[in-house]
Formats: C-alpha cells, structure tokens, sequence
C-alpha cells in the first residue's frame, strides 16, 4: 500500500480510488473471439458516483466483472492494469482477491434473488461477511448486521435479519444486498443495474441509500445502467460506451446539455420526456431512433465501429479509429464529427 | 358509437395453496376493473408490478377465464361464450407480448408464425395469405425476405416488429400491447414506440398499452388508467394526469419517474413512499393504498373509495381526501435531498 | 402508409445477447457443429452406427449362420475358423453375436418407439388440459410407478409369454408410465410459454396448438429421452431372454448367450466374455451418444 501515501497527497476530493487502464477483454466462444471491452480507461473518484451506460452488448457488465476479478472461464483479460487505491489488483493471488471482494469492494447486481442463498436466513449471510472479513463474533456480527438493515432502510430489521430471502420483497431484497455490500465500509461499490428490475416508487429508495452511502460513508459508486433517468439522478460524471469502446465522457451536467457524439445524442433522444407527446402532433410523434444494430466485434475496431449507424459517417471514420479527445473541462469524446455542428471547429 | 372495448367489474381471484396443507388462499389479481377505449383511442395501462394490469389483457383476451364482470368487445359480451364461439371474433383483438424471445414458436418461420391468424380464420388461399404476409412484413418495417428466417436469427426488436405483424394480421379492432418494449433496449424501444404510433394511425386500431413505464406511456396514449392492487385508482386523458394528478398514489408514481435531465431531475419535489405494495391475498382494509399513503387519515381504513368524478366525467380518481370541488390532496415533499458532497 | 417502405426495412434493433459472428446458419447445422466437438459423444455415435450397421447386415457379415453346429469344434477358443470361438452346441459365437445385435436392437428400438406412440397422446392430454383427466391419468402412473421397471417388464413378459415380440411390448408398456410423466412435465411448461397464448390469440384450436406449438417443441425432450430408453432397453432385452422369457432358441440373443454361458463358465469362459462385452459396449455406446445429445438439445441444459 505505498501508492496510496502518495495519492493522500493530492487533494482529498480528487483522490483516485479505483484507476481502471486501458482494459481489454476478449471472449473465446464457440463462433469464434469477441472483443467485449477493447482499451478501455477511466478512474474513479472518492465520494464519486461515475455511470457506465450503454445498450446491452456494449461491454459495460464485462468491465464490473473484470474490476472484481470475476470473469467467466471463456473470458480473458488481454490488457489492462485496475488499481484499486493504490493496489495492483494483477498482483493479487486469488484468495487475496476473494479476502478484497466484499471487504475493499462492494457489489450489488441486478437480480437480488440469485445473489442470496435462499436456504440461509438474512442475518445470517450478512453475519457471515462480518465474520470473514472483520473477524466479528457470532453476536457482535448479529447487532452490526442489524445496525446495516437499519442503515439501507428495512423496517423492523430486528424482525427481518431471522426471515429467508424468499420472505423478502424484491426492494427488500436489493436492500439486503446493499447492506451485505457495504458491511465492511468498502471504498468502491459496483452496482450492475441494481434497480432495473425494480419498480419506480421502489427505486427512488435505492437510489436514496446509494446517495446516503455516498454521502455519510464517503463510498464511491460505479454504477452501471441504461437508464437515463437514474444517470441524470444519482450520477456525477458520465462514461458511454458502445460496442466495447468509451466513446463518451463527461460530468453528467454536461452531458445531457451537450452531447457531443451523435450515439449519446440518439440515445437522449431515443427517450421520452414529461410533456413531450403533447407537443407532438399526428405523425410528428416520434422519437429519435438509431437505426440498425450493436456490431458484435471479433477483432479490435480500426474504424470509428458506430459509423455504419451514425447519420454523420464519412469516409474518414469507415477507414480510421477516432481517439478520445478532450471538448472542454474533463469532456471527452471519441468522434470525428462531434458536437451539435458535428465538429465545425 | 359502442366503444371497442368496455370492460365492467372484471374480477379475476387465483386460489393458490398456502402454507403446507390443504388450507387455500385467494389472491384478488383484479378486483373490479372497469375501463373502455373507443374507437381508434390508445388508452395505457400503468401499474407496478403486481398491479394486476397484465391479468387484466390476459383476462381481455380470454387467455385467462376471469372470474367475474363482462367484457364487451363492439358491443359483444365475450365472457359468456363458448371457447369455440369466441375463436371466430377473436379476429377482432390480438396481442403483443412483453419477451419477444418466448412470444415466437422457435420451430415456425417467421412468416409462418405471422401466417398464423390468417390461417385459422381461413382468410385468403395458400398464395394469397404469403403475399399479405410479405406485406405485412413490409408494414411493420421488416424485409419480406425474413419470412424464411427463424425467430432465433432476429434480434429483440425485429422479433417485437414479427409479433405486430402476428397481431395486425387480420386487421383487429384492438390490439393489446402488454409491456411491448420493457424487454428492448433504449434505441430499440424508440423505434418500437414510433412504429406502433404510426401504424395506429395508419390502420385506426384501438390500443390497450400496458405498461409500467410511464414517461412510454405518456408518449403512446390518448387516455391512462392507473392500476394499484388490482383496482384502477384514477384514470384521464394523458395531459390532466400529468398536469394535474389527484390520487397521491398518482402524485407518488409521478414523481418517482426521473427525469433524463441532471437539471430539472435535482431540482423535483419527490414523494418517497414508505414501505411497497400489500399482498393481493391479503388487501388492506378500505382504500388499498392507505398503508403507503404519506396523507393517509382514519376514515381511508374505513370506507373503501370508490372510482369517482372529480372534474367531469373525463376524470376520475379514488380517494376519499380529494376536495369537494375535486382538488388534489396536498402531500408535501417527504424527501429532502442529500446535500452534494 | 405515408412513409416509403424501403426506408424502413430492417431497422434498428439490437444483437441478441448471445453473439453469433457467422450467423444465418441453419440451426441442425449449429447442432451438428456443436455435437461434433464432443469427441465421446463422437466415439458413442462412432460405435452406435456399427452396431446398428452390425443388426442391420448381420446375415450378411456373419461367416456362419446363427444355428448351425460344428460337432467337431464344440467349445473350441477363439481364434482359427471361429473368431470368438464356439459355445456348448459348437455354434460360431461370433455369427451369434452379430445376430444377438438384430435382435437387440429391434427389441430396444421398437420398444422405445412403442412406449413413445403411447405415452405422448397421453401426456399431451394430461400437460395439456389438466383438471381431471390429468389426475386419473398422474394417479395410474403414479400406481405403475409403485413397480421398479425391471419388474413391470417381467410381470408383463411373463403374463405375455416369450417371444421377441412381447419382450419389445413388455419394455415399451414398462417404460410408458416415467415418460408420461416426463412429458406432461414439459407440457405443462411449454403451454405458459407466449408463443401458446399467441396462437390461441390467432384463433388456434387446441388440435392446432398442439401439433404446431407443443408436439414440435417436445421433440428435443423426446430424442434425448430416446437415448436414454434405448441402452435402458438393451439391458432389459438381455435381462428378460436370460430369464427365459424372451426370444426363443434358436435364436440367439445376447441374453440367452449368457444364459448358456453360464453353465460352460469353466469350460468355455468366451461363451460369456463376448455377449458381455457386447451388451457392456452396446449400452456404454448408447449412453456416451445420449450424453452428447442431450448437452446439443435439452432445453434445460441449452437455451
């Protein structure tokens, strides 16, 4: 742990407490390699909420499974360094990965239900991360986990820590996971669409404990989403990815204000807002759409891999790869033609 | 005019083991749903999950018995016909699936699974039916090539523009669309809303969008129905309800939405609503959602509220708390933000 | 429709999630490639089609024919003039074998054919309409499955009496009572899947539904239950001859051989090294073939 002495020297709101370069994964499938994530980099802040956002396919799950060192069998991490405050996760034997996932690390994934045990009661699985990670006793574990059900917000949480899985709604659930992810105060939760399989009027509480984490633990939150919504509630900075590159990346302000690739233009106008449909009349209500499909990448891209979607393409992005490139204050876009003039500059 | 649907006092109660023994539990999925949808209309469905709003289409459609009301399809009681007398109007309503992954027959062609409503009404010879199939195809915005491919080489939204074909195949009166797009990406889902919009126009079907996603709700349909615990709480046309909801479950439901906008989205009143949805088996007494409701008063666990007219009869919400000239209950903002870090 | 059609053909829409580079293949092609790199499952399919290759031309490929003795060669060793030597009765125990094949897989496979063309109408109607007609037709299996199927088997053999003809009823009226079950279990599945409701919707009748929706997505389940039932039938074949109640001399069956085997056990010992083998590699071959069968096609282990 000697880089991090160094990292407490910048200032403390910068401080970096996860630095994911240059990631790639590739897929050995039946049919062939799939590049998932090609040369992704991103870092991630203390106190930061940072959104990976992006259609399904586009890598972003690979990366949280990658970061936890819980790639499939098929999968093979071809490059990439992830330093977790200031630790080399490379370096790391697998049991001292298995000693940091749960303590250093949170997770939360999207279905709740698979993620617990349904034959061990709630206590009792939060109980066993405290004892495994902090060593607590049986009874010390017993009072801290009910202290955690308290904190993600379970009513009666004395009641609850003795009922199963099964017994517990799905809010509750994913509640329950939070509470498991965050028994060892961990600086960096991984949340994999922790409220996409859960109703609004329940969400808006999920994201409320994730924003209390935040704020009272000082947590640091990837939270990986297609939901433009919960990004414009709870995130601070952006990253887009499409087809397993970044393409994106901005402060969420900036973002939705201005887009600069035309993908995370599409994607904003692909969704309905409040109020739209009444100013929209006959056959001009329609969204935006983005025609044709997610490419599957076999190989690296060489060429800008949205152009065959993308009402901009040019001869210069079928043929050439556009690197990311800074557009104002920790902006940053990977297009040839970015921007509402597409690039005019 | 008859409307194409009027739906009255639709019951639909499961009997479901509970417990170990032979004890039986009564989970009340709808509970006395009334709605209608006129010609050429979109009404949308909301609700959470458990609401009932899916047993609600599946009751419509008769792919579930309901247990009790009727169901008026262009004025005809379908709920007291035979199987065998139903088959023939059902030319008049058909479906969309919510999983364009289960909703196609792995084993048919994709022209033969969008043939299919053409061949059990014997609409058409053999040739006759494969080219209102190919334009069909080109209808719903698929190459008529892909009748020969199987559901398996299509993606989630061609598969969804495959089920429309199905469904719009013999020209119904209404179509039911039971969460069409929540399985669908972003960009497709767009694209899917924009092609049942325009296709709506096109043909003049009456819709029944369910769904629990509100901002594609607001977007598809001329008139909503919210759905809570099996009964419908408050129903009007699309911008009274967004501008001015009566029911504080609506009022939740609204402001629970975010926004696709960081600005406006940090800046919204919100209304938390504590605990989530009771059990259908066992349904509180008087109004269903008083156990959530932050304004809930004594009188709400008495007297269950009934559907009633709050601004005319083109709005209708219950609660017992709405004013005497039909304002809405105030709730105040039961969440303070987080300070930014 | 004011929008020109071809503008929008084939739209936007996304990869399914699992990706297919070559896509566009015919799905038995898929199957075939994904069976071919299970390499014993290939060395079971290898060893199934000699043996049915074996049934098939065993008049032919046979130097002897299965009854005729050879007084001065009897219990002669493998090797020489008789490859697998010769049993009790001088009689060449390889054509014996090769004919053992014919009887053994007629048995197996009609059996197996037979208590299919049973058990499908009956667990169709079961999965299908459930209610009553499901209750008596679950309570009369669950009564028949009270009985181990090696019991049943014999029971029904022996109230038959012997012959090739009523072991293959006895092993396919033995096996229909845990195929019914098995396919009422996967009825029951298949009609809440969307694609039912979509042609009910479409105005199917229930003949329609099920022999266009059901019956076609049954048929992995059934295949996968035949490569099971066939070695399961082999054995049972084996078994019902070597107690007598099977097919009748002279024809040989590899239980009858055993059967002889066993009063030669010191004398002749290849009288009951070979049929052994036979059976053993038979149902070894059948098994490893359903395995990799099973892994291309059933619905649980593959989506």
């Amino acid at each position: 742990m000697t880089a991090t002495g160094q990292a407490a020297d910048t200032a403390s709101t910068t401080q970096t407490r996860l630095q994911v370069d240059d990631l790639s994964v590739r897929f050995h499938t039946d049919d062939g390699d799939i590049c998932a994530v090609d040369g992704l980099s991103f870092d991630l802040g203390a106190r930061e909420v940072l959104a990976l956002v992006g259609e399904s396919g586009c890598g972003k799950s690979v990366t949280a499974t990658a970061i936890l060192g819980l790639l499939p069998d098929a999968a093979e991490m071809t490059s990439g360094r992830i330093v977790l405050d200031g630790t080399d996760l490379a370096g790391l034997s697998r049991s001292q990965l298995r000693a940091l996932r749960g303590s250093k690390i949170g997770m939360v994934f999207q279905e709740p239900m698979t993620s617990l045990n349904p034959v061990f009661t709630v206590g009792r699985q939060i109980g066993e991360v405290l004892t495994r990670h902090l060593g607590h006793r049986k009874r010390q574990a017993r009072e801290v986990a009910v202290e955690l059900l308290d904190r993600v917000g379970i009513p009666a949480p004395r009641q609850r820590i003795s009922e199963y899985p099964h017994q517990l709604s799905g809010g509750m659930r994913q509640r329950v996971m939070i509470a498991m992810a965050i028994a060892c105060n961990p600086s960096v939760l991984i949340a994999d669409e922790p409220t996409t399989a859960l109703d609004v009027t329940i969400q808006a509480g999920i994201l409320d404990i994730m924003r209390s984490l935040r704020s009272d633990l000082g947590t640091s939150i990837i939270l990986i989403t297609h939901d433009l919504g919960v990004v414009a509630d709870i995130a601070d900075r952006v990253v887009i990815m499409y087809a397993g590159r970044k393409i994106e990346q901005a402060p969420v302000e900036q973002l939705f204000s201005q887009p600069q690739h035309p993908y995370t233009m599409g994607l904003l106008g692909a969704v309905p807002r409040p109020g739209m449909a009444a100013m929209m009349h006959g056959a001009d209500r329609r969204l935006a759409e983005i025609p044709g499909r997610v490419p599957v990448m076999t190989a690296p891209a060489s060429d800008c891999s949205f152009h065959p979607r993308c009402p901009r393409a040019a001869d210069r992005c079928r043929s050439l790869r556009p690197e990311l490139e800074g557009r104002g204050h920790d902006h940053r876009v990977a297009c040839f033609y970015p921007g509402e003039e597409g690039g005019a500059q | 005019m008859t409307p194409v649907l009027e739906v009255t006092d639709l019951v639909k109660h499961f009997r479901v083991r509970s417990g170990l023994g032979d004890s039986t539990a009564v989970v009340r999925a709808v509970d006395g749903v009334s709605l209608r949808i006129d010609r050429g209309e979109v009404l949308g469905l909301v609700g959470e999950s458990g609401s009932g709003k899916s047993t609600v289409a599946k009751c419509i459609m008769r792919l579930i018995e309901p247990t009790s009301g009727t169901v008026r399809l262009n004025g005809t009681d379908i709920t007291g016909l035979s199987r065998r007398q139903f088959r023939a109007l059902r030319r008049e309503v058909h479906m969309v699936f919510q999983d364009p992954y289960s909703s196609l027959n792995p084993r048919m062609t994709c022209g033969q699974i969008a043939e299919e409503p053409l061949r059990h009404h014997r609409i058409g010879r053999r040739v006759a039916r494969s080219e209102r199939v190919g334009d069909l195809f080109e209808k719903v915005g698929l190459n008529p090539q892909m009748r020969a491919r199987y559901p398996h080489e299509l993606s989630g939204g061609q598969r969804q523009r495959v089920g429309l074909a199905r469904a719009l195949a013999v020209e119904p009166s209404l179509l039911i669309a039971d969460e069409p797009i929540s399985a669908l990406d972003v960009s497709v889902q767009a694209s899917i809303v924009n092609l049942l919009l325009e296709l709506q126009q096109d043909m003049g079907f009456s819709c029944l969008f369910v769904a629990h996603d509100l901002a594609a709700v607001e977007f598809v349909s001329d008139r909503i129905a919210v759905m809570y615990l099996g009964k419908i709480v408050e129903t009007t046309d699309r911008q009274r309800l967004f501008a001015e909801p009566r029911m504080p479950y609506t009022q939740a439901l609204l402001s629970a939405v975010p926004v696709p906008d960081p600005v406006e989205q940090r800046q919204r009143e919100r209304i938390l609503l504590p605990g989530e949805m009771p059990s259908p088996i066992n349904p509180p007494s008087g109004c269903s959602f008083r156990t959530r409701c932050p304004i809930a008063e004594p009188q709400c666990a008495e007297a269950e509220p009934l559907l009633a007219e709050v601004d005319g009869d083109a709005h209708l919400a219950a609660c017992h708390l709405i004013g005497p000239a039909g304002e809405a209950p105030k709730i105040r903002s039961t969440v303070e933000r987080a300070p930014p870090p | 429709m004011a929008v020109d059609p071809s503008a929008r053909v084939d739209p936007g829409s996304l990869e399914p999630r699992v990706a297919v580079p070559g896509k566009g293949r015919s799905r038995r092609a898929q199957v075939w490639r994904r069976f071919r790199r299970n390499k014993t499952a290939l060395v079971g399919l290898t060893c199934v089609v000699l043996f049915v290759l074996a049934a098939l031309f065993a008049p032919v490929l046979a130097p002897f024919t299965y009854n005729q003795n050879f007084f001065e060669a009897v219990l002669a060793p493998p090797g020489g003039e008789h490859l697998m030597g010769t049993d009790d009765l001088g009689r060449d125990i390889y054509s014996r074998v090769l004919h053992g094949a014919r009887v053994s897989m007629q048995a197996a496979v009609m059996a197996t054919v037979l208590a299919m063309v049973v058990s499908l109408p009956l667990g169709l109607v079961a999965g299908y309409y459930r209610g009553a007609i499901d209750s008596v037709i679950m309570r009369l299996v669950d009564a028949l499955l009270a009985f181990p199927f090696i019991i049943l088997a014999i029971a029904l053999a022996a109230i038959l009496g012997p012959s090739l003809m009523n072991v293959t009823i006895a092993l396919g009226v033995g096996s229909v009572p845990s195929l019914i079950r098995i396919i009422r279990g996967e009825v029951l599945g298949l009609r809440e899947e969307d694609y039912v409701d979509g042609a009910i919707a479409s105005g199917a009748t229930d003949v329609s539904v099920l022999s266009r929706h059901i019956v076609p997505n049954l048929m992995n389940t059934l295949l996968v239950q035949a490569t099971v039932m066939i070695p399961g039938n082999i054995i049972g074949e084996a078994t019902l001859s070597y107690l007598g109640l099977g097919v009748q001399l002279p024809r040989p069956s590899w239980g009858v051989m055993l059967n002889a085997a066993q009063q030669n056990l010191s004398s002749g010992p290849w009288m009951l090294v070979f049929p052994g083998a036979a059976i053993c590699i038979a149902t070894l071959a059948f098994n490893l073939f359903g395995d990799g069968v099973r892994d291309v096609l059933d619905p649980k282990t593959h989506r």
